[in-house]
């Protein structure tokens, strides 16, 4: 169901879904949405919240079609529109908490004790994991990490995704890098 | 390298990041220091939390329900005609342009058109060229034979006679004025050869030349005048069509 098309295929899907064929768009959905789903789950650590914003990705995607600039790839602007779909929702739950003292959360720490690494991990055990060791870190060094070190894109894509410059990309990954594996050392004691 | 260097090196970097440099010199120094030693170990066994992490594919629950929502808002979600229309047909074009099948098939279809083109082209120059060369032979010809009856150019015409004479040959003899040139030595000789004859034969030869003033071919007729108007129109025609193909090809 997902990435079975090639770029040929895939840009004849865009081009007849740009002039209205929802079936079209309907298979460019059921290939990349597992994708997007994967994407958002490791920045926000909630399978809601990763499924609204695929389905709002896939709203955008649909809506700005014919903007799509065939000469950068069609994963790295469904990162783009992922990642800065994830950053509003981080930012309006922000804001929620801010309103809303008594906001119920998640207790990070915790969770992620007694995860077997032999096993297979569960969504719920690598959101732990992602949540206590990216804890304390700011959403751009926790996104910069998880495009480059978990999504293994180079710097540049990083840097295109998130629209920051190679500098920062570099620096933002320094500080997370060393606090995560840091975290990681700790938490395996 | 010290402890605090090796160290930042190895929690900024990932393991398949180090060039090999920086692998000989940590491991240089971790031969000799146990502290850092251990830290090493400690982040090789970090990266293969977050290795695990990133093989980990979430899976998603009801996923077929998540793709009917998005189609069930995108068909409530009409997509901008303005720009629908902005994109077709040049995108379309270009679509069908980037498919290999349709790219192959544009590259035969280029290449029939170039290789007709090209033989279009070279037909046209060979034309050109075979009537250049048979307006240049008729003009030759004309030419020398105006020459030879020309009584401007005697010494040719008597050249010609006392060949034919020479050669004992009482019929006609096609001959070109470049002919006439090439063999201008023995015809000389020929001629030398003349002034030793004596009077009857020389008087021979005089009737030849005015024999020849009356033979047909030798006449520059009206005929062959119309004939060379027609090719040098006939190449004017060939040359505007080839100047007309060139510069369709230029543009």
């Amino acid at each position: 169901m997902q990435n079975k098309v090639d770029i040929e295929q895939l840009n004849e899907l865009i081009l007849k879904a740009v002039n209205g064929n929802t079936k079209a768009f309907e298979e460019i959905v059921k290939n990349y949405h597992r994708f997007g789903y994967a994407v958002a789950f490791k920045i926000l650590f909630n399978e809601e919240d990763a499924k609204d914003v695929v389905q709002e990705c896939f709203i955008r995607i649909w809506k700005h079609l014919k903007n799509y600039d065939r000469k950068i790839k069609f994963t790295t602007w469904m990162y783009k529109i992922v990642v800065n779909l994830c950053f509003d929702k981080l930012k309006s739950q922000k804001k929620k908490r801010n309103v809303f003292r008594d906001y119920d959360e998640d207790p990070v720490v915790n969770t992620s004790a007694g995860i077997d690494l032999e096993k297979d991990l569960t969504n719920k055990e690598t959101a732990s994991m992602i949540k206590h060791f990216a804890n304390g870190l700011s959403e751009k060094q926790r996104t910069v990490f998880m495009l480059r070190d978990i999504e293994d894109l180079s710097i540049e894509e990083v840097s295109q995704i998130m629209s920051i410059s190679y500098g920062s990309v570099k620096t933002n990954l320094y500080y997370a890098r060393r606090i995560i594996k840091k975290k990681i050392i700790e938490w395996e004691r | 390298m010290n402890c605090r260097q090796t160290e930042d090196l190895l929690f900024s970097k990932r393991f398949d990041e180090l060039t090999l440099d920086e692998r000989n010199i940590i491991e240089n120094h971790i031969s000799s220091c146990d502290k850092c030693k251990a830290v090493y170990e400690s982040v090789q066994r970090a990266e293969s939390v977050v290795a695990k992490i990133k093989s980990h594919n979430p899976i998603i629950d009801n996923e077929g329900q998540l793709v009917d929502s998005i189609m069930q808002r995108i068909n409530g979600e009409p997509i901008n005609q303005k720009h629908k229309n902005r994109f077709f047909p040049f995108e379309e074009l270009i679509m069908l342009v980037s498919r290999k099948s349709a790219r192959y098939a544009l590259t035969a279809v280029l290449l029939i058109f170039i290789s007709l083109y090209m033989v279009e082209e070279y037909s046209a120059v060979k034309n050109i060229s075979q009537l250049e060369d048979q307006l240049s032979n008729t003009s030759r010809i004309v030419q020398a034979k105006a020459e030879i009856i020309s009584f401007d150019n005697d010494v040719l015409k008597f050249f010609y006679n006392v060949y034919k004479f020479a050669r004992g040959n009482s019929s006609y003899v096609k001959l070109s004025k470049d002919w006439l040139l090439v063999n201008e030595k023995d015809l000389r000789n020929l001629l030398f050869d003349y002034e030793k004859l004596d009077e009857p034969t020389k008087t021979k030869i005089k009737s030849l030349q005015s024999e020849l003033l009356n033979q047909k071919d030798l006449i520059f007729s009206e005929t062959e005048t119309d004939k060379m108007k027609t090719l040098q129109l006939e190449i004017e025609r060939l040359n505007n069509e080839l100047q007309k193909i060139k510069t369709h090809r230029g543009k």
